[in-house]
């Protein structure tokens, strides 16, 4: 199907008589956009409230197919016959949440309600949509949502804090006791590093979610990606072993450092490893690569895992950045790790591409913009 | 020759497993340790023991809080030091602590190596 839109038709059906509607002098002025199309699609009638909301005068528009004022992706699946026959199944069809395309290219939701125009006859000459912008409201819900999430995650770990803050002190102070008492040779020296390193990071996990609510600055400072993820799997080993899971490592050598706070991108990227080995309860394979890629004229690095464990499902990929959504289990999971993941890569301006499908493992890259301020290796080694 | 005894130090902290700890890595680098539960009998235990140069005091201790234990030990004995730990304490709490007269504030958990460190310059100042 095409959607050449610029070409204006001349033929106004004759059988839509405006001036009877009296439509554009009731709505001329409302806030509420007003479109009338007839049985070809063609515009016949853009109020003011119309204009405001899309962009376009309505000299632009009338006399067009309103196809443009809607995204292609929707137009190949259908969008016009889906409405079309919820509108015709009942003559009407009420407060519709639909998507569509402002005159600037940006999305633009509306809450919409289209009814039939009929002729004496009773046969359909046309459609009348009355809508209101709610693209503002439905932003607001969701942040409001989030927040609300937000503070659910403050209370719950300032709550924890002082409790949490103890047990991982006890056992890493006494842990650090026994280490200091042992000779280095002994077999339990390594069991006590890791029983060290886990508090380590669980302090750290702690201490990452409490800066976010008091919003203390980070420590930034120039990483070495290759370095840390190495770090990272070394500290995993044990885990990675039992599973019976290779890895396999391609770090790019050239790669700049990234200026950043370590804890939070150990943060990133250890969510990310420990998903990737519980999806390989039975074994598979663990890669870790990074580059440098380009992007809207910017630098950046990519650090990409994959798996080949279980994949994730299409219905549970688009939620597994929310907050305390966990397929784990109760007790299992909080299911925050994805979720501080995906946050912390927006506060650095990165964005996280994550392609899965069941039984066809999952791969997730990690884009984070090095910026004008990279350090390059070369010039650091000097 | 007058051999001087090592300093004594007075741990405040109501947990009996983190007690110990604060007790065990003291003692351990030749440190004299007192301890005590609550803020009440620390007090006291600051009161009638002269010698002790150091407290370390968790915030959240039953009786007396680890604040006014420290601004009370601050206003009656300034020759004694106060280093006060809490979990993961907010940026005001430190600020408090510190414009009351604390040493210095060490959050949950720390490194044994830190809580060394800490002892050692207030010891020294």
């Amino acid at each position: 199907m095409s959607y050449a839109l610029n070409k204006k038709e001349t033929a106004f059906p004759s059988r839509l008589d405006l001036d009877r509607l009296s439509y554009r002098d009731l709505l001329k002025n409302s806030p509420d956009g007003l479109i009338v199309f007839d049985t070809h699609d063609i515009i016949h009638a853009f109020n003011k409230g119309a204009e405001d909301i899309f962009g376009y005068s309505s000299e632009e528009v009338l006399g067009r197919p309103f196809y443009f004022l809607i995204p292609l992706e929707l137009l190949d699946k259908g969008e016009i016959q889906r409405l079309q026959e919820m509108v015709n199944a009942n003559g009407r069809l009420e407060r519709c949440y639909v998507t569509r395309l402002h005159k600037n290219g940006s999305r633009i939701k509306l809450e919409l309600t289209r009814s039939q125009i009929l002729d004496e006859q009773g046969v359909v000459i046309g459609y009348e949509c009355v809508f209101r912008d709610v693209t503002q409201s439905i932003e607001f819900e969701k942040e409001l949502l989030l927040t609300e999430k937000l503070s659910a995650v403050e209370t719950l770990v300032s709550g924890m804090a002082h409790e949490l803050g103890t047990s991982l002190n006890i056992i890493q102070g006494h842990s650090d006791l026994i280490l200091t008492e042992l000779s280095p040779d002994s077999p339990f020296s390594d069991s006590l590093k890791t029983i060290i390193q886990a508090c380590d990071r669980m302090a750290a996990l702690m201490k990452t979610l409490l800066l976010d609510v008091s919003r203390r600055e980070r420590e930034i400072v120039p990483l070495d990606i290759g370095e840390i993820i190495r770090d990272l799997l070394n500290f995993l080993r044990i885990q990675i072993k039992k599973q019976n899971i290779k890895t396999s490592l391609d770090i790019q050598d050239d790669i700049p450092f990234f200026q950043g706070d370590r804890t939070q991108i150990e943060e990133i990227l250890l969510n990310i490893m420990m998903n990737s080995i519980q999806a390989m309860p039975d074994g598979g394979e663990l890669k870790v690569r990074t580059a440098t890629h380009s992007e809207n004229g910017w630098d950046h690095i990519l650090m990409e895992i994959k798996d080949n464990g279980v994949g994730i499902p299409l219905e549970i990929l688009s939620r597994i950045f929310e907050p305390f959504f966990t397929t784990k289990g109760v007790g299992k999971g909080a299911g925050l790790g994805l979720y501080i993941t995906h946050n912390l890569v927006r506060r650095y301006k990165g964005r996280i591409k994550v392609e899965s499908a069941p039984g066809c493992g999952c791969s997730v890259s990690i884009f984070l913009p090095v910026g004008p301020y990279a350090i390059n290796r070369k010039e650091d080694d000097r | 020759m007058t051999v001087h005894p090592s300093p004594l130090i007075l741990v405040v902290e109501d947990d009996p497993s983190m007690r110990d700890l604060l007790r065990m890595i003291l003692e351990k680098n030749e440190y004299r340790v007192l301890e005590s539960e609550d803020g009440e009998q620390a007090l006291s235990l600051v009161q009638e023991r002269p010698e002790i140069r150091l407290v370390i005091s968790d915030i959240k201790i039953p009786g007396k809080d680890g604040m006014n234990l420290l601004s009370e030990v601050v206003a009656s004995y300034p020759g004694v030091k106060v280093i006060l730990i809490t979990a993961f304490g907010e940026v005001e709490q430190y600020l408090e602590a510190m414009n009351v007269g604390a040493f210095e504030y060490l959050n949950k958990p720390f490194r044994n190596q830190q809580l060394l460190d800490l002892v050692k310059s207030a010891l020294k100042s």
